[in-house]
């Protein structure tokens, strides 16, 4: 009989799919899966000659460029040369130019083509060698970098205790840097004479020059992890196991934000336009958006990278600074990567702040914009539906709700045999209507007991009736600005079911 | 003497012609020698005989038995086109039905020697994967190959589950089979590329091709040669070279042109293969399915067969054409190398300058082309001792 068993060489190979073309490939489908932030195992970055991606057909794939992303950094460091496959059919979302540029542009790579094979039915495969420039990154040294004014000193103080109270923070080597006016640095004299303090610049004072103040940070150290926040935010103790689970093959990650109660505040977005003054968009976590940008009052980088893409210093607070550093990041294919896990608490928020964002639903083979009502003429189901019920039981997937005016998280609702179903304690719907409806009604049901909270975002309750036994209930709405949907936050919801909703236009 | 069983699928007369014929020619072979031979399939972890014992040998006699030249399934001549009636052509062979008896399991240690035909069936379910076998059957890595970019046939094929087969197959054959055969040394040293650590002394090569008798035809006494592409309709077979070869040729309004083989690219495709080279050419023939007797006759009435396929894991039409004289132009993937007798008719598969060079050579058999007896005995003692899974 045959030798009891081969000896396998460890796998050196990179499979993306589920059917690898023989034994000596890893094989894995992680890298496909949103709620893991498409991010393969730690462990496997830096350490295939060769990475087969296929299976799959990248130009279907509106995340493409997470996954590119994801996938180079599973290559190899050192010097020898490793072999990328990957296969795509164009579509809207990745023409062939597009990811020739996406690879042109990639600042940690060298690549040398091996074929670029187009077949009559559209499928391409491009193999490139493909070399990683830079050393094995490491999470073992962190630099946690604030931003204030001085007009928030105990959320400076805070920052500084959720810092130092991570788990696991003695056993990196680690900093805190604050920057910001004198006062503040007379107060962490006393208190915390450990954290180091740059004084803010003089000029400018007026018109807070946020971009220069973290630019200053940046500069300050040479941590190769930095964490840059403004002065609302606090670190959770699970903060560095998150970051140890992520791995720290990263460029840039935007992590998750939540407000003290839970709800979360926007994180993931987006505008409306690459270049314009647009709406901003609140995005799924496992969503991508081309017009995507880092949200400013928080982000965690390579040190590296935002020394090479400084914040722009010819822009100060509310001027977009955010949005024109992620714009620089993305010309060089800097991918802002997202981690559901890695949180941040939001301590404070500016007031209408989370008004200003609006749902994008995430459709799978297009990248969505919003509209409002004011910028374009209102969509004709509207008015074709004003006092009409519209009964949700009838909807079956995220599209059917969303040409019916009707917004929300998929991870938030579920579309059942009732209606539209919370899957979580807190869930948001948003609601468009025409200009000419007046009011909104909502008819939901839950338990006798539950003790649903209602809020609304750009409108107002008007009237609420419940059915104290049946548990069934309606809210009447109305909006304060016609031209935005409205948003009704639910608490105590799961399992609330929305059944019908109405448009009431009283002069129709 | 031994008693042996020949594990197939149980669907395995419908599917994979080219396997098929592989189990034909080892089941023939084996019982020509005086082996006791059984088809054995499975179902469910266990495995059953099947009934009536034998069809596939008949069959073959069958094949060997006399008859005459099929008729086109579609043909141009002078730039006419027509399509023969359904009934009468070559498509109308009957398919081989194949009974099992599924109430009776058999228990596979009463045999000598248990070969596995191909290594798919090793990922179906029901296969008793908890049994060893002492003989497995390689047919090619091209799946393999193909789901990792090493080959490229100018069209996407979406192979990967396939190929994923093909490889739970290999693994388990390399833990669970005593011997491993390929049907040629390019197969062998494919698998070898993939699976480095075997012992070489498990690895073994039958090319699995029994001749037919060489067929006698009256050719035509005019000057016009006849040149035959088989299978050609297929990608991987390169038919994109053999169309531009042969519409560049210098005498393609000279040429017959017998096309054998069903279609496997798009309609539109195979179209205008067939239209454009009939309309260039004296005449053209396309012979959809012909049986083995009737392919035999169409081979021994070509002047050439041209075979320029991107890759293959043996090219069993080389060998056939061969067995009746005719002298075959390869492209040089391993394979073919191998088996092309007449070395002076090979060429790189993208060069059609190359080609058309190699096609005057073979029709006036210049270069000293081998052809005719010399080709058939000289291919014979290339053959001898090679086609066997055993004595």
């Amino acid at each position: 009989m045959p030798e009891s068993k081969t000896t396998q060489l460890p796998a050196l190979k990179y499979w993306l799919g589920g059917n690898p073309p023989s034994s000596d490939f890893h094989q894995s489908v992680n890298i496909l899966i949103g709620q893991s932030g498409y991010r393969e195992n730690p462990g496997l970055h830096g350490t295939f000659h060769e990475i087969h991606a296929s299976e799959i057909d990248l130009g279907q794939l509106k995340v493409w460029p997470v996954i590119l992303d994801e996938l180079i950094r599973l290559i190899s460091f050192g010097e020898e040369r490793s072999l990328l496959v990957i296969r795509f059919t164009q579509s809207k979302m990745l023409s062939i130019f597009k990811l020739a540029n996406f690879l042109r542009n990639r600042i940690d790579i060298d690549f040398e083509l091996v074929s670029s094979e187009s077949s009559p039915d559209g499928n391409t495969i491009l193999k490139l060698f493909v070399q990683r420039k830079l050393n094995k990154p490491s999470l073992m040294n962190f630099e946690f970098c604030l931003i204030t004014n001085g007009a928030r000193n105990s959320a400076v103080l805070d920052f500084i205790k959720s810092v130092k109270e991570i788990e696991g923070i003695s056993e990196i080597d680690s900093g805190i840097t604050i920057c910001g006016p004198r006062s503040v640095a007379d107060l962490l004299e006393k208190q915390h004479p450990d954290v180091k303090f740059i004084f803010e610049p003089e000029q400018h004072k007026n018109k807070a020059w946020i971009t220069k103040k973290k630019n200053m940070l940046v500069a300050s150290t040479n941590r190769e992890n930095i964490l840059v926040a403004h002065d609302r935010y606090l670190l959770p103790s699970n903060f560095l196991n998150e970051m140890f689970r992520f791995g720290g093959d990263f460029d840039v990650i935007s992590p998750a934000q939540k407000l003290v109660d839970g709800n979360r505040f926007p994180d993931k977005v987006a505008m409306n336009s690459c270049w314009s003054w647009s709406p901003s968009m609140l995005l799924e976590y496992e969503d991508y958006h081309p017009y995507e940008y880092v949200n400013g009052g928080a982000v965690i980088a390579k040190t590296d990278i935002l020394k090479k893409f400084p914040w722009n210093e010819l822009l100060f607070w509310n001027q977009a600074e955010d949005v024109e550093l992620s714009r620089q990041l993305q010309a060089n294919s800097v991918v802002t990567r997202n981690s559901s896990a890695i949180n941040l608490v939001v301590s404070e928020v500016r007031e209408n702040y989370l008004d200003t964002f609006l749902l994008c639903p995430d459709i799978v083979d297009t990248y969505p914009l919003v509209t409002t009502n004011s910028e374009y003429s209102n969509p004709p189901y509207l008015e074709a539906t004003n006092n009409q019920t519209l009964d949700l039981k009838l909807l079956n997937d995220h599209g059917d709700f969303f040409r019916n005016g009707l917004d929300f998280f998929k991870h938030d609702w579920i579309a059942s045999q009732k209606g539209l179903t919370s899957l979580n304690n807190v869930a948001d719907l948003q609601i468009e209507a025409s200009e000419n409806s007046d009011f909104i009604v909502i008819n939901f049901i839950t338990t006798p007991k539950a003790n649903v909270i209602c809020s609304v975002s750009n409108g107002e309750v008007v009237s609420k009736t419940s059915g104290m036994k049946s548990g069934t209930y309606q809210l009447k709405l109305r909006r304060e600005i016609v031209s935005r949907p409205i948003r009704v936050t639910f608490a105590n919801a799961t399992g609330l079911t929305v059944k019908s909703i109405m448009r009431i236009c009283s002069n129709g | 003497m031994a008693n042996v069983a020949l594990i197939v699928e149980p669907n395995f007369s419908d599917i994979h012609v080219g396997v098929r014929r592989v189990i034909q020619h080892h089941w023939i072979d084996l019982m020509d020698k005086g082996h006791d031979v059984s088809l054995v399939t499975y179902s469910n972890s266990d495995f059953f005989e099947a009934t009536p014992l034998g069809e596939i040998f008949q069959i073959s006699k069958q094949d060997r038995a006399p008859k005459s030249f099929p008729v086109p399934d579609w043909k141009v001549i002078d730039g006419e086109s027509s399509v023969i009636p359904s009934g009468v052509s070559t498509s109308s062979r009957s398919s081989q039905i194949r009974k099992w008896n599924f109430d009776k399991k058999i228990d596979i240690r009463k045999f000598d020697r248990t070969i596995i035909t191909n290594p798919w069936m090793i990922s179906h379910e029901g296969f008793p994967r908890n049994s060893e076998f002492s003989d497995g059957l390689i047919h090619d890595t091209i799946p393999n190959q193909l789901a990792r970019s090493e080959l490229n046939f100018g069209l996407y094929v979406p192979v990967y589950e396939f190929a994923r087969q093909h490889a739970i197959g290999f693994d388990f054959m390399v833990n669970n089979v005593e011997r491993i055969t390929s049907n040629s040394l390019a197969t062998k040293n494919d698998f070898l590329s993939e699976y480095q650590n075997i012992q070489h002394s498990r690895l073994s090569v039958a090319i699995p091709f029994t001749p037919l008798p060489r067929q006698v035809v009256d050719k035509d006494k005019s000057q016009t040669n006849t040149i035959t592409v088989l299978n050609s309709l297929d990608p991987r077979k390169n038919f994109g070279a053999i169309r531009q070869t042969l519409l560049s040729h210098p005498s393609i309004g000279e040429l017959k042109i017998q096309v054998i083989g069903a279609a496997r690219m798009h309609d539109q495709d195979t179209h205008e293969f067939l239209t454009s080279l009939g309309k260039k050419s004296d005449s053209l023939h396309w012979y959809k399915q012909p049986t083995d007797f009737q392919l035999s006759l169409l081979l021994a009435n070509s002047d050439l067969l041209f075979f320029p396929s991107f890759y293959e894991g043996l090219g069993l039409p080389v060998l056939e054409a061969q067995s009746q004289g005719i002298p075959v132009l390869t492209s040089d993937t391993p394979a073919l190398v191998e088996i092309n007798q007449n070395s002076q008719l090979i060429t790189k598969a993208s060069d059609t300058e190359a080609m058309i060079t190699a096609i005057d050579i073979a029709l006036k058999k210049t270069s000293n082309i081998i052809v005719g007896e010399s080709l058939v005995q000289k291919q014979l003692s290339f053959l001898a001792g090679r086609t066997s899974l055993f004595p």
